[in-house]
């Protein structure tokens, strides 16, 4: 049942790694430590008092599902997603000089080619280096590491007042490194691939979260002498929701389970961003839906999965864009691979 | 796309001496096909892709005969029933040998042997070993197994559909014999089958699930009736079954007298696991991405950004689909029975199906409605037309929903009645005399 205190992340957990019942016992830990705070220093001080590099390195695709899915049910602060970008970014540029942050690809690149202009999930010390991909002079990707003292940023926080992206627009020629070539192209692709998988679990957890409020509700408010869950019309969009959910999280822990490839698994990590973008589409339609006029108010918390989920759904390519590119490239027959074994 | 050529490494993983015996078996008894690699041959060969088939009767004889005597061999051969007891012609191995056993068999050129396993093997076979008495398993177990008996479910009627538990057919006691009346429709594989599995009313005075009785019926007897029903998508699927004052012995009964819907929900359990996890055939070849990429091109839609948005769409639920199978399996390796959830994947199945002809229809247009001669276009229809059966039977689409709501959210029932009054005084479809 969804709305059980145990994991509903789903975990590959058949390899070697973290025992059903450590999974179980994380989880729980994860949530208490969400619910003390959702602030992003907070959080990461307090994972770090739990070990959770330890966690990680034990058993990264269980640790990092339900890391991301309790983040996405507490509506916490994104921006741990940054380690998980970092983590395959920083081996192939230079060491570091103050705090890193990734500048994430906004939607539309700036005009000016001597631009870099993206997404930062918070704000971000003067001293702190931004890396950014970048369509290089050759179509191929390359990284930059720029000041994010250099640049210029506004705040972008009127979707979603719970977090505080900032968008940045910095000079190409301030970057005071570049890495080019076909290890920092490859290196992109992994961190992509890895930020794909851990957003596609923070989105399953917005929408676990909502359906679970949603359920409560329906099961609570009585019209016509009877909980409205009662109605097929009702009970209808939550089953329906749930089969996007557990779509949506099989097709994680199958593209964890595709991850030791050379491109970090990107073609099935993509998928699993567009299948959780696609649910939360789904999801909180239906579960705005049944909370009726409630749903509309900023009484109801609904809201706040509503815009969470959307915009976690824009970070490393939306589920329309992300659609159109999967059906773009199994047209040209390149990327056509088999459904992964699991 | 699906590229599930043979059972994984993790499944065959401690099986090594049953492999190589079915493999033996096989190459003594078939031809290898040659390997699927999934690519598409525009243009070659059949361009047919009914989900349901519409052969002429001799074809269909034909079918049924050579299903029969592969089922013989099989059986012959100790791979009739492997997940049986012994005693009833059963090899007392593990539904994951069964799983490999068809994974192997997938790769040979063989009859399909659906008109039997479906229906007879899949789920009426496991009913009987589990409410007949020994003298009903050792009569009919064998028989369905080696090919013998073709078996079918007498269940749906046409005022008890969804609401099966409603079902008015009745049975009156005469001595030692029951006297079966009624109609029963949507019956699948009936104008082949020996045998029925008849559920009846035989106390309208009770609860509706309390007054139900489960019988064995012998299809040649006197006063069984059945009219094939001809479907828009071509082919007669199913067929409606008459029953007209049938004699049948009280030693053919299935569980208790007024037991039945025990004896049915094993049934019903036994289908739903069946219809998510099968394969589709040429209509599952026809929706895989790989051949809806073709069509795109090779009807000049290959540019149409939403038309490959949608495709995109296709390839991940096919691929979630495959990846939830996937996790049935492991967890049946792991001893755990299918719930259910497993209505997750049979709604997912039968949508997948359907957007991939509705996808098809997008592409070729007016091509689907009337027959131009272009190789795979009109072909479509055949497969458009029988998708609305996917989201139908083995439970409608409502009914799956009904259950996930229930039984895996803990949605509140629907507060009913049903389970109180005497069936006599429910209201019904139709209210045509007294049972």
């Amino acid at each position: 049942m969804i709305t059980s205190p145990t994991s509903t992340a789903e975990p590959t957990g058949d390899g070697p790694g973290l025992d059903p019942a450590t999974v179980e016992l994380l989880t729980g830990s994860l949530r208490e430590l969400f619910a003390e705070s959702t602030d992003a220093s907070a959080v990461s001080a307090a994972l770090a008092e739990l070990g959770w590099t330890e966690v990680v390195a034990a058993d990264p695709s269980s640790a990092t599902t339900i890391l991301f899915t309790e983040q996405g049910r507490a509506l916490a602060d994104p921006r741990i997603l940054d380690d998980v970008l970092l983590d395959l970014l920083d081996p192939v540029l230079p060491a570091s000089h103050g705090p890193r942050a990734v500048l994430y690809p906004h939607p539309v690149p700036a005009e000016d080619a001597g631009t870099v202009r993206g997404v930062l999930l918070g704000a971000v010390g003067e001293d702190t280096e931004l890396v950014a991909p970048r369509r290089g002079a050759d179509g191929a990707t390359e990284l930059v590491v720029l000041p994010a003292a250099a640049g210029s940023s506004t705040d972008l926080t009127g979707f979603d007042p719970g977090t505080a992206l900032r968008l940045v627009e910095i000079p190409a020629a301030a970057a005071t490194a570049r890495r080019t070539g076909p290890a920092a192209a490859q290196a992109w692709t992994r961190a992509e691939a890895a930020g794909r998988r851990a957003l596609a679990s923070a989105i399953a957890g917005v929408c676990e979260a909502a359906l679970a409020q949603a359920i409560a509700h329906v099961t609570a408010r009585v019209q016509y002498s009877k909980p409205i869950g009662a109605f097929q019309a009702v009970r209808h969009r939550m089953s329906e929701a749930h089969v996007a959910v557990t779509a949506t999280r099989r097709t994680v822990a199958a593209a964890w389970a595709a991850g030791t490839d050379a491109t970090g698994g990107a073609w099935e990590a993509r998928i699993a961003k567009y299948r959780a973008g696609r649910a939360q589409a789904e999801v909180l339609r239906h579960t705005v839906q049944v909370l009726g006029a409630m749903g509309l108010t900023l009484e109801s918390d609904m809201h706040r999965f509503v815009t969470r989920g959307a915009l976690l759904d824009l970070l490393l390519g939306d589920h329309r864009s992300l659609g159109q590119e999967i059906g773009a490239d199994l047209l040209t027959g390149a990327a056509a691979r088999p459904v992964v074994e699991i | 796309m699906s590229t599930d050529n043979g059972p994984s490494a993790e499944v065959l993983d401690g099986m090594e001496d049953f492999v190589a015996e079915v493999r033996a078996f096989l190459e003594a008894h078939a031809t290898r096909l040659p390997v699927d690699d999934g690519a598409v041959e525009w243009g070659r060969g059949e361009d047919s892709i009914a989900y349901f088939p519409d052969d002429p009767p001799d074809v269909d004889e034909r079918k049924v005969t050579a299903a029969r005597e592969w089922q013989k061999t099989r059986y012959d051969n100790g791979f009739g029933w492997i997940t049986g007891p012994a005693e009833y012609g059963g090899r007392a191995l593990t539904s994951l040998h069964d799983m490999v056993y068809d994974g192997l068999e997938a790769e040979y050129d063989v009859p399909d042997t659906g008109v039997l396993s479906l229906i007879g093997l899949g789920m009426i076979g496991p009913t009987i070993l589990t409410h007949g008495t020994p003298e009903i398993k050792r009569r009919h177990l064998p028989a369905l197994y080696s090919g013998r008996s073709i078996a079918c479910q007498l269940f749906s009627e046409p005022a008890a559909g969804s609401d099966l538990a409603s079902l008015e057919t009745k049975a009156v006691r005469d001595g030692d014999e029951w006297v079966l009346t009624g109609q029963k429709v949507w019956t699948s594989v009936a104008r082949h089958a020996q045998l029925g599995m008849a559920l009846t009313r035989t106390d309208p005075d009770k609860p509706k699930h309390r007054g139900i009785t489960a019988f064995l019926v012998d299809m040649s007897a006197p006063g069984v009736d059945v009219r094939p029903l001809r479907q828009m998508s071509g082919g007669s699927e199913f067929n409606e079954v008459f029953l007209d004052d049938v004699r049948v012995p009280d030693d053919h009964r299935l569980g208790e007298v007024d037991g039945g819907w025990t004896v049915a929900l094993t049934t019903l359990m036994n289908e739903r696991a069946s219809v998510g996890g099968e394969g589709a055939g040429p209509a599952g070849k026809a929706v895989s991405v790989g051949f809806l990429a073709a069509l795109m091109r090779e009807f000049g839609q290959a540019d149409d950004a939403a038309l490959r948005r949608r495709l995109g769409e296709l390839h991940a639920d096919q691929a979630a689909t495959a990846y939830l199978n996937r996790q049935a399996v492991r967890r049946m390796r792991a001893g755990v029975q299918p719930g259910p959830e497993a209505s997750v994947s049979k709604l997912m199945y039968g949508q997948n199906l359907t957007r991939g002809a509705h996808f098809a229809a997008e592409v070729l247009g007016p091509r689907l409605a009337a027959d131009t001669g272009a190789w795979g276009a009109y072909s479509w229809n055949e497969l458009l037309l029988a998708t609305p059966a996917l989201r139908i039977l083995g439970g409608t689409e409502e009914i799956m929903k009904n259950i996930l709501a229930e039984r895996v959210l803990g949605l509140p029932k629907e507060p009913g009645i049903d389970t109180r009054t005497p069936f006599r005084e429910l209201r019904r479809s139709h209210q045509g005399g007294t049972p």
